[in-house]
């Protein structure tokens, strides 16, 4: 089974508006995949004019909530990096255990990357900028440009959600067969990448990428050695 | 195809019921998100019901309904996608075009009339053109306007050459044609529900069915199936998002919108805000003047029926004006006669008279028109008092006008203060000079000898009462005056010009006679 990724359009946001964003765009993607009997829910936005749709359930919620917590912490650790999350759906199938794996084997056959170019703000001072390179222009000045910034990330996450739907009506096929479950109906996970591994135009490289991030999401023993690669990299 | 089993329906069966539910629920995704009516039924738009977790999937299902179930997605009701749909259920090779029209006024309408949560319940379905479903005295008695700012368009498109994952001849395939149909449906649902919030015509939805203000727009649909192409123009302002078909064995489901961009300057219109707002000084309420009918009124001497009284609300004052009848009034409000609203609270008719209020005297208004009294209490000792005026009023001079007559009434009265030197009643006519006064011009003035005691007023009203009812000083033509003035006080309206002074006059005059009577019989028994 072909693993379809999807590469979102890259955002920049400022760091109140990470939970705002990361919300919508991935209930936005969970509810297009909870193919269980739900009552949708509608969400306003408070920091933008956007009213996106969650599927219902609570303990989607709160997962997504403690990813997004996650996240944060990550990017406050780790500032001035572009920072991606990737969504990801699997099929599990039994396997027969060998020394490095598990019985159960993970088949993705879905990826969502959701690029967020956070601009660096310490904590306490949300809305405002902090390089102190950076002169704050005084008065109506600042107030328009930070309107004509609010107004572009309002733009280009509406162009984000579009760009979900489009992906969820132009690929189906890939889609396995709905359970007889309420909510959410595929397994799934979210992964907080701590370096970029996106250089923008793997669109068209998506196959080897993919491949690459599935054996990062693959079960927790492999996980664990390539995270100690990876920990050696950075190191050198 | 052949079909599975006897009992199961065939799969062309459900494909077709497949298809048909899904331009139903397509139907009803889309209206239910651009129709600002509710049923009681629903929840807000920022509804907090959620679906359960698969754990407790048992318990929650009975909170879906069989329509639900369709295509897995539980929605608000919409009784105007229930309304359209039934034509399609026969044939759904139609397609189903929904126009969202925004519907504006044009001037010279009562934005009040307008009630954007009335009656926005669609046109039946049909080929022919039909009304923009809204009812023409829905918004007012001015122009509108109508503009289409969406058009929604769902049809099967029947035809060989499917690329469907059914294949013929093969049980299995048909059954995963159908299954794989409505995967796919399904998700196209999904990705409807989700674009129709993303448009901008929803925030205009929003925005009518915000209970805080009343906009000066509307939103009307209409559904049918066929409609006017749009003109160049038209189109020059909308664009165009289609969704991917999802094709079946015969043919394709397709969904597509065409859609307005630009409708900032709809929503920048001023709107009036309907807030409620909370009145606690509302004319009548108790917060606002209790006493206002009552000025001089002290607190210290309310009765249960004035605190009866100023629990009136502005029910009550409005029946005050309609009763022009006279009304029994304690005592403690008979000298509020001057204070217009006090008429008012006078023909109340639902007064309750307090325990110590004996019987009812009437004092005039404004020349003692037969409605214009209100009853004081009576004391132990105006018998004594009106046997001793009724001996006076056989000598009083004969006078057959009704000025004479009210003359005797509030001459009596005062005659009863300046003739018995009863320390009471001395003491309450020498408190109320000013209210002797006040009483011989009723018109226009207020009546102070309230301020100085109601029970000074009942004794006033007592005599007035005692020398109503008493016979005629003179037999030969007090009889007559009497026998009137026992009828119920019928002429008292006649002379309305008596001042208090006229009244002293008559006072000195029967304490005269009675002095002259009173010699005179000591002198015979002398």
């Amino acid at each position: 089974m072909n693993c379809e990724v999807f590469q979102l359009k890259e955002l920049e946001v400022e760091h109140f508006e990470i939970r705002e964003v990361l919300r919508c765009i991935l209930h936005t993607v969970l509810f297009h995949r909870a193919l269980g009997l739900v009552r949708p829910k509608d969400v306003d936005l408070e920091l933008f004019e956007i009213t996106y749709v969650q599927c219902g359930d609570m303990e989607v919620e709160r997962k997504i909530d403690e990813k997004i917590d996650q996240f944060i912490d990550r990017v406050e650790k780790h500032p001035n990096k572009k920072n991606q999350i990737c969504l990801s759906f699997y099929e599990v199938k039994n396997k027969q255990a060998t020394w490095f794996t598990n019985r159960v084997e993970r088949l993705y056959w879905e990826q969502w990357y959701i690029n967020l170019n956070v601009a660096h703000h310490p904590k306490g001072h949300s809305g405002k900028s902090h390089n102190s390179k950076i002169v704050v222009d005084p008065g109506d000045t600042a107030a328009e440009a930070r309107t004509a910034r609010r107004t572009a990330l309002e733009a280009s996450l509406r162009d984000v959600l579009f760009q979900i739907i489009r992906f969820v009506n132009d690929k189906k096929d890939h889609v396995p067969p709905i359970p007889n479950l309420e909510g959410v109906s595929f397994p799934y996970e979210i992964i907080i990448s701590r370096f970029c591994i996106w250089d923008g135009n793997v669109q068209e490289d998506a196959p080897n990428w993919a491949s690459y991030n599935a054996q990062l999401t693959c079960n927790d023993h492999e996980r664990t050695l390539l995270l100690l690669y990876v920990f050696v990299q950075e190191l050198k | 195809m052949a079909s599975s089993r006897g009992n199961a329906p065939s799969e062309p069966a459900k494909m077709e019921q497949i298809i048909t539910e899904f331009l139903a629920k397509s139907l009803h995704v889309i209206l239910e998100s651009r129709c600002p009516y509710v049923s009681s039924r629903n929840y807000s738009g920022d509804q907090i019901s959620s679906s359960p977790s698969p754990s407790s999937s048992s318990s929650s299902s009975s909170s879906f309904r069989p329509r639900d179930k369709w295509f897995n997605l539980a929605l608000r009701d919409c009784p105007a996608a229930f309304e359209n749909i039934d034509f399609w259920r026969q044939s759904n090779l139609e397609p189903v075009i929904v126009d969202i029209v925004l519907i504006k006024r044009r001037g010279g309408s009562d934005p009040l009339n307008s009630s954007p949560k009335r009656g926005l319940g669609g046109n039946m379905s049909g080929k022919e053109p039909c009304s923009y479903g809204l009812k023409s005295d829905e918004f007012g008695c001015g122009k509108k306007i109508e503009k289409i700012i969406e058009r929604w368009v769902i049809q099967y498109e029947k035809g060989c050459g499917g690329k469907g994952g059914g294949m013929s001849g093969s049980k299995r395939s048909t059954c995963t044609s159908s299954h794989v149909l409505y995967k796919k449906s399904l998700l196209s649902l999904r990705s409807l529900y989700a674009t129709v919030r993303l448009l901008p015509a929803y925030k205009l939805f929003r925005d009518l069915i915000s209970s805080a203000r009343i906009r000066l727009y509307n939103l009307g649909h209409r559904v049918s199936s066929f409609v006017e192409p749009f003109t160049r123009g038209e189109e020059a302002d909308m664009q165009q998002f289609v969704f991917s078909p999802v094709d079946t064995s015969c043919g394709r489901l397709c969904l597509s919108v065409s859609y307005c961009s630009s409708l900032l300057d709809v929503r920048s219109e001023p709107s009036i805000p309907i807030s409620p707002q909370f009145i606690p000084e509302y004319v009548g309420s108790p917060m606002a003047e209790p006493r206002r009918w009552f000025p001089s009124f002290p607190e210290s001497q309310s009765s249960p029926f004035t605190r009866a009284f100023v629990r009136r609300h502005s029910w009550s004052y409005e029946s005050y004006s309609k009763s022009h009848s006279s009304i029994p009034v304690s005592k403690q409000e008979a000298s509020h006669s001057k204070n217009p609203s006090y008429e008012e609270y006078r023909t109340c008719p639902d007064f309750p008279l307090p325990s110590n209020v004996d019987s009812k005297i009437y004092v005039s208004k404004q020349g003692m028109g037969a409605s214009d009294y209100q009853t004081i209490s009576t004391f132990d000792k105006l018998p004594l008092i009106k046997d001793e005026h009724r001996k006076m009023s056989d000598e009083k001079s004969s006078s057959n006008s009704s000025s004479s007559k009210l003359r005797s009434r509030s001459s009596s009265r005062l005659t009863f203060w300046g003739g018995y030197g009863d320390s009471e009643f001395f003491g309450a006519f020498v408190l109320d000079n000013d209210a002797k006064i006040s009483l011989g011009s009723r018109s226009g003035s207020s009546h102070p000898s309230v301020q100085h005691g109601p029970a000074k007023n009942s004794q006033v009203g007592a005599l007035v009462h005692m020398f109503q009812n008493a016979p005629p000083l003179r037999q030969d033509s007090s009889c007559s005056q009497q026998s009137s003035n026992m009828d119920g006080h019928k002429n008292c309206t006649q002379d309305s010009n008596k001042t208090i002074a006229d009244a002293l006059n008559e006072l000195r005059e029967y304490g005269d006679l009675k002095d002259g009577l009173l010699r005179k019989s000591k002198d015979s028994k002398a």
